[in-house]
């Protein structure tokens, strides 16, 4: 009697070479990483049904990726697509890795079809990621797809900054590169977390050496006064934006940062809401962080 | 002993040393107090055992002459002199009390601290206007001193029950007993080790001859290791498009290999030196130290009483070169970076994540959304230091430490006791 396994690689070679139009085809791709609070990344395609990306995070914290929710209905042609990926890897063959610790970076993939589920997780560093990667590859056009043609709550948290003398004027926004509407909480209403805030951060521009790696730039946080009290308007006064397609929100103030000591720095601004509110009336409130673009400054 | 002296003192002091003390302290007994005129009246008392741990029953059993008709009898126990409880029963020509041994408080002996191994608790019975001693004094025995012995249990979360995934991890320390407080020494070993990055490319969009690459950042730009060059190159695409991936390096001689594959990957050049990971490893101790070194004490459920039912609990965690209970890596990271159970970035500046870690190698299971949260309880809240908050430590992170203290104590002293972790 053939295994589980033995069935499942069966099926994707059926859906890698000649899918049938009612055989049922879903997968899934979760990266997260950092406790307690962290990075998620998630991909996922449902035959028939929808092709999904959510990101939490800012791609290695920088570059102004946005975070968000992506979906659109699946693209039948992506089932060949992915399920030849999974054969060319050879997913069933694996095991996942024995000992995921606490927090440890991991990467799970599942699999569902009509024979069952393959469940699989790798640690940071898992020679099964590299193993896996015809898989990752089709699965990040999936969210580049998304996130290109805007299909979904993508927002945005954007930064200028103009040197003037020894300090630096910035001009902030929330926006929204999607088409769907968002909710973002107003950060002037976070309860003092560390883990929500919305705050602007410098850091000298970092040396580099030759042929080392060396230390990237360290941020630190810069005070940062959204407004004198009083003079916020709507909807800075509301605990909540509702951010729509291709809006932005301004802030209605330009903070300035300095006097610096003469040099090149980075400067970045970084909305974070760790918060456990996830939709209200099923509209999606943004959660995670925001990273803006590193905007180079020379005072 | 000086009666002045003894009522000052307190419970097992002794000039002289443990054994010394219980031995000097021991009730010579005292015949019965009759009324001289009625020589056919008599009272005597004993225990129904000669020593006993938390818990254990002991009776005051009395002997009795002379007494008309079934009356009831008062006992008492006492520990130098201190009553430490009064049980009574009924008896005519035989009575029997029985006493849990509870409620008594060891402290230490003057000069050194040093806790005496026991204490002697001495039995009065009084009846139908008779009174009597135990001749001799009832131990009651602390938990004995025991060199650390290495303890090390799993701990695991199921995807079914976190959402996020299956976690396992090993909690391992060595717990021993010196001086009536539960000792807990866990040697972390630290090695260096340094984070790498790599992606896939899309051939079609990247137009790269290459499957994957290194990446790094350099100044606000990400930047590819060419292998065809070999030099570092624009990354083609914003790095938001790729699947970012770490990889962890130890170093091998000049060159760097990675730590997960057996070396099967080499850095295409150096990693700068920690400058911080002296410092970083002194705030990490003192994190923990402050977390959970001195904050709480492992009592039996049903009884009190310091050095015989409850005892503090001191945690001491070091660094080390060598073996260890275990091994941690201080990853530098050219940015910052979020550590796990293993692996702590030296770039992490949430201090708290130190004590987090060291909870779950005591452990201790996250408390928060997607974590490997406890199985049974699925306990979330932010303001612990298992929580979202990185606050700090509850009795409840410590409950699969007191199992296996439940554990020891029965392998030790055949009891076995139901424990329950408090705040000092």
């Amino acid at each position: 009697m053939p295994s589980a396994k033995e069935n499942i690689a069966h099926t994707l070679s059926r859906l890698a070479s000649t899918p049938g139009t009612n055989d049922f085809f879903a997968v899934q791709r979760v990266q997260s990483a950092g406790e307690p609070t962290g990075w998620r990344d998630e991909i996922g395609f449902e035959r028939g049904q929808w092709q999904t990306y959510a990101r939490n995070r800012s791609s290695a914290d920088e570059g102004g990726a946005p975070i968000g929710v992506w979906r659109a209905p699946a693209e039948d042609w992506r089932t060949q697509a992915i399920a030849d990926a999974l054969c060319r890897a050879r997913v069933w063959s694996y095991d996942s890795d024995a000992k995921i610790e606490p927090g440890t970076e991991v990467v799970n993939w599942t699999c569902v079809t009509s024979q069952g589920v393959l469940d699989l997780s790798a640690a940071s560093s898992s020679p099964l990621l590299r193993a896996l990667m015809p898989l990752d590859l089709e699965l990040r056009r999936i969210a580049n797809t998304l996130e290109e043609s805007r299909a979904g709550a993508q927002m945005r948290t954007g930064l200028r900054a103009q040197a003037k003398g020894n300090s630096v004027v910035l001009n902030l926004a929330f926006g929204n590169d999607g088409m769907r509407r968002y909710i973002l909480i107003n950060p002037s209403r976070f309860a003092g977390s560390e883990e929500s805030y919305f705050r602007v951060e410098i850091a000298p521009m970092p040396e580099e050496q030759p042929n080392e790696t060396g230390y990237g730039a360290v941020f630190q946080p810069v005070p940062l006064e959204l407004a004198p009290p009083g003079m916020l308007q709507e909807p800075w006064q509301d605990d909540y934006f509702v951010i729509g397609p291709g809006e932005r929100l301004v802030l209605p103030a330009a903070p300035v940062i300095g006097p610096l000591q003469p040099g090149a720095y980075l400067v970045r601004a970084v909305y974070s809401n760790y918060g456990l509110l996830g939709s209200i009336a099923g509209v999606p409130v943004i959660r995670g962080r925001s990273f803006s673009n590193e905007v180079v400054v020379n005072v | 002993m000086n009666d002045k002296a003894k009522k000052s003192a307190p419970l097992g002091s002794s000039k002289s040393g443990a054994d010394t003390a219980f031995a000097k302290d021991q009730s010579a007994g005292s015949p019965s107090k009759t009324c001289p005129a009625d020589k056919a009246k008599s009272l005597t008392v004993e225990w129904s055992t000669e020593e006993v741990y938390c818990a254990d029953p002991a009776s005051l059993l009395g002997k009795a002459t002379g007494i008309a008709g079934s009356v009831t009898g008062s006992g008492s126990v006492k520990v130098h002199d201190r009553s430490v409880a009064t049980i009574t029963g009924p008896g005519q020509s035989t009575f029997k009390l029985d006493w849990k041994a509870c409620g008594v408080d060891f402290a230490p002996l003057p000069g050194g601290g040093k806790m005496p191994d026991k204490l002697p608790a001495v039995g009065g019975l009084s009846a139908d206007g008779m009174s009597a001693k135990t001749p001799k004094g009832l131990a009651l025995k602390r938990l004995p001193d025991k060199d650390p012995e290495a303890v090390s249990f799993n701990c695991s979360s199921p995807k079914s029950v976190n959402g996020t995934n299956d976690y396992s991890w090993s909690a391992a320390f060595k717990l021993g007993v010196k001086n009536a407080t539960i000792q807990v020494k866990q040697t972390l070993q630290i090695k260096k080790a340094w984070l790498g990055k790599w992606v896939s490319f899309d051939k079609a969009k990247d137009k790269i001859d290459q499957t994957w690459g290194f990446v790094k950042k350099s100044g606000a730009n990400w930047k590819y290791w060419d292998t065809t060059g070999p030099a570092w190159k624009a990354l083609p695409r914003n790095v938001s498009s790729y699947t970012l991936q770490n990889i962890t390096f130890v170093k091998d001689g000049t060159s760097f290999k990675s730590r997960d594959d057996g070396g099967a990957q080499t850095w295409p050049e150096g990693f700068a030196e920690p400058k911080d990971y002296e410092s970083m490893k002194k705030k990490w101790h003192k994190n923990i130290q402050d977390t959970w070194a001195r904050k709480f004490k492992i009592k039996h459920k049903d009884c009190a009483g310091a050095g015989l039912c409850a005892w503090d609990v001191d945690i001491d965690v070091d660094w080390s070169a060598g073996a260890g209970d275990k091994l941690v890596y201080a990853i530098w990271a050219a940015d910052w970076e979020r550590s796990n159970a293993s692996d702590w970035y030296l770039s992490e500046t949430r201090l708290g994540v130190a004590g987090h870690e060291t909870g779950h190698l005591l452990g201790a299971y996250d408390e928060y959304t997607g974590g490997a949260i406890h199985p049974g309880t699925k306990k979330i809240e932010d303001n612990t230091i298992m929580g979202q908050n990185l606050t700090g430590a509850l009795p409840r992170h410590l409950e699969g430490f007191r199992d296996e203290v439940e554990k020891k104590i029965k392998s030790w002293i055949g009891r076995s006791w139901k424990l329950e972790v408090q705040k000092r």
